[in-house]
């Protein structure tokens, strides 16, 4: 036989009420879940935003006048598109005061069901002269690219060492960039002269050939000078350089995630505001279970439970069902977070990475001693009143 | 002259109701020695019950003073009474306070959480006592897979586990039938003959005939004593 212990009391004492425990449980998961859930989406939208800003590397994006949205959407989310403007606005662009680095870069669209490319990808052509986006991982690595070498973003399936055709002319996949959760991860980096090399050869290589002006580029990464506002130098490229406009690179990056965000942080409060229900309801079901229970409670009283015993037990019942509770909607939270997050980003179109364990970990720990901490809260009053229960009155109570 | 377990000085009752202060007992001297079987009789709302809880340290008194093994109740706070109760007393009710989610064998060690840890000393008790109550057989069952006799040994042989000085007995026959308030007397003849100081609250005036000494009450007062 076990041996009898506070525990197995307890135990006892909430199994007696199965449906109400149930239900405080589920009450308490469902709120517990969905703060952890909507916060983890959150945090991981920021961090992608963190990181994708990063990994850009620019403090402003120069693009044609009237792409914002397709710049967004290839940056964001990696949608494959096709931008121009003159190759000559990048040395006017470096030129501007403020401006410490330019470096362009050329997007293509690949070809979708042609024999002249794995799939359909989009293509981005960079400067290894002036880049300051992949050459900062490149030199980290210690790789040095050829002028048919790529690395590709995290999401893409290319596998590291694979030749493969992009428009009928081959390159070497030499890496996989770090994820970003942004559109840089489904995103294929080129070296220029290879791209321009492989644009040179698609009307003979290629389905269809590109149509890319060797004096076009797509747009300009600016990272501006120590202490230069990028507001300042995004003034000065629109004041003086026609077609184009700028996007500062956390706005272009966090553009999908703000109106969403705007959503989550208000669902995130209406969280909270459900945790502040939680408390009087709480409260008035342990006043009840209190109430039901005076009788076991004279009981306990005369075989010698302390008034302190009695206030621990029913502090330590709300505990365990609001722990119970938050870390049951905690784990369906993480699953839902690991194995879908990504998806319901995608979905929802926003940048997202997933928080890793140390977020989830810090995260379930705070949500979890937030529950049982409102448990005790909760359960104070009426544990305060069932430990000073006359046992008397309670066993007189009871009939006898 | 065997000592005294409980000496009651000009000790009363009073308790306060939404209907007002009502006074459950009124000031008495009563003095309960080592080795006495007292049954208490009286009406419903005659005191009987407060008695039984002042000599079990379940109250305080409102007016005078109660010593319990010496000690006076007023003097001890809550947690020294709990442990006085613990490892000195025993009680039984008219309602077992069972716990249903517990087996027979859990509900009899219920006082061992309350107590120094025993280890198995106390489990092995547990078995001698419902082998003793005739439930030997029932450890693993559930408190409402008993009839309420059997419920009734059970709480008997939980207030006995902690193998206290004195049993306090409010209305432990009641609602049983002739046969099983038998039983359950002659166990409380049993236990008395082996030393145990027995008090019992009931109606029922045939009970009387087991004691060593009677009491009836009446207002809150000792309207009569006597022995059979």
């Amino acid at each position: 036989m076990k041996p009898l212990t506070p525990r197995r009391l307890l135990a006892s004492n909430l199994a007696r009420r199965r449906f109400r425990t149930t239900a405080l449980l589920l009450t308490v998961a469902v709120v517990a879940g969905g703060i952890g859930l909507l916060t983890a989406l959150l945090r991981g939208m920021q961090q992608s935003v963190a990181l994708g800003t990063a990994r850009l590397g620019a403090d402003l994006v120069v693009i044609p006048r009237g792409s914002r949205a397709a710049a967004e959407g290839a940056l964001i989310v990696g949608e494959a598109t096709q931008l121009t403007m003159p190759a000559s606005q990048v040395a006017r662009i470096a030129a501007l005061p403020g401006v410490a680095q330019a470096s362009a870069q050329v997007y293509v669209k690949t070809l979708t069901d042609a024999r002249c490319c794995p799939g359909e990808f989009f293509l981005i052509g960079f400067d290894p002269a002036t880049d300051f986006s992949i050459a900062p991982w490149l030199r980290q690595r210690g790789l040095r690219l050829g002028s048919h070498d790529a690395v590709v973003g995290d999401r893409v399936t290319l596998r590291d060492g694979a030749t493969v055709p992009f428009f009928g002319t081959p390159f070497t996949v030499r890496g996989h960039l770090d994820p970003t959760g942004v559109g840089l991860d489904t995103t294929v980096f080129l070296p220029l002269d290879g791209l321009r090399d492989m644009v040179a050869h698609s009307p003979q290589r290629a389905e269809e050939p590109l149509e890319i002006a060797v004096d076009e580029v797509s747009v300009v990464l600016v990272k501006t000078a120590p202490g230069v506002p990028a507001s300042h130098v995004a003034e000065a490229v629109t004041a003086n350089l026609d077609g184009l406009e700028v996007v500062l690179a956390p706005q272009v990056i966090g553009a999908a995630m703000r109106d969403l965000g705007g959503v989550l942080r208000l669902l995130v409060l209406v969280g909270v505001a459900l945790w502040g229900v939680l408390l009087p309801l709480l409260g008035t079901t342990f006043s009840m279970a209190v109430a039901e229970r005076r009788r076991d409670i004279g009981v306990w009283r005369a075989l010698g439970a302390s008034a302190g015993w009695v206030f621990r037990l029913v502090l330590a019942e709300a505990a365990v069902i609001c722990g119970l509770g938050a870390l049951l909607g905690l784990a369906v939270a993480a699953v839902l977070t690991t194995g879908f997050g990504a998806a319901l980003a995608a979905a929802l179109g926003t940048p997202y990475v997933w928080i890793g364990w140390p977020w989830v970990i810090a995260l379930t720990g705070g949500i979890a001693g937030s529950a049982v901490a409102t448990g005790c809260l909760a359960a104070w009053l009426p544990a305060r009143a069932a430990a000073r229960l006359d046992p008397y009155e309670c066993i007189r109570a009871a009939g006898v | 002259m065997p000592p005294a377990l409980a000496e009651l000085r000009g000790a009363g009752k009073t308790y306060h109701s939404p209907a007002g202060t009502v006074a459950a007992l009124q000031p008495l001297d009563w003095t309960l020695s080592d080795g006495e079987f007292v049954v208490v009789t009286g009406r419903s709302g005659s005191g009987k019950s407060t008695l039984l809880a002042l000599c079990g340290a379940l109250a305080t008194p409102t007016a005078g003073s109660v010593r319990l093994f010496g000690e006076a109740l007023e003097a001890l706070n809550d947690a020294a009474r709990s442990v006085l109760r613990a490892t000195r007393l025993g009680f039984v009710f008219q309602f077992t306070g069972l716990l249903p989610t517990l087996t027979v064998f859990d509900n009899v060690r219920l006082g061992t959480l309350f107590r120094p840890p025993e280890g198995v000393a106390a489990d092995l008790r547990a078995r001698e006592l419902l082998q003793r109550v005739g439930l030997g057989d029932r450890l693993g069952a559930y408190p409402a897979e008993l009839s309420g006799g059997e419920q009734r040994r059970v709480a008997i042989a939980r207030a006995l586990l902690g193998q206290p000085a004195l049993l306090l007995a409010d209305e432990p026959t009641g609602d049983l039938d002739n046969e099983t308030e038998a039983g359950i007397m002659a166990l409380f003849g049993e236990l008395h003959a082996e030393g145990l100081t027995v008090v019992l609250v009931t109606h029922n005036l045939d009970l009387r005939r087991y004691a060593t000494r009677w009491l009836r009450l009446q207002d809150g007062r000792i309207a009569e004593e006597g022995q059979p």
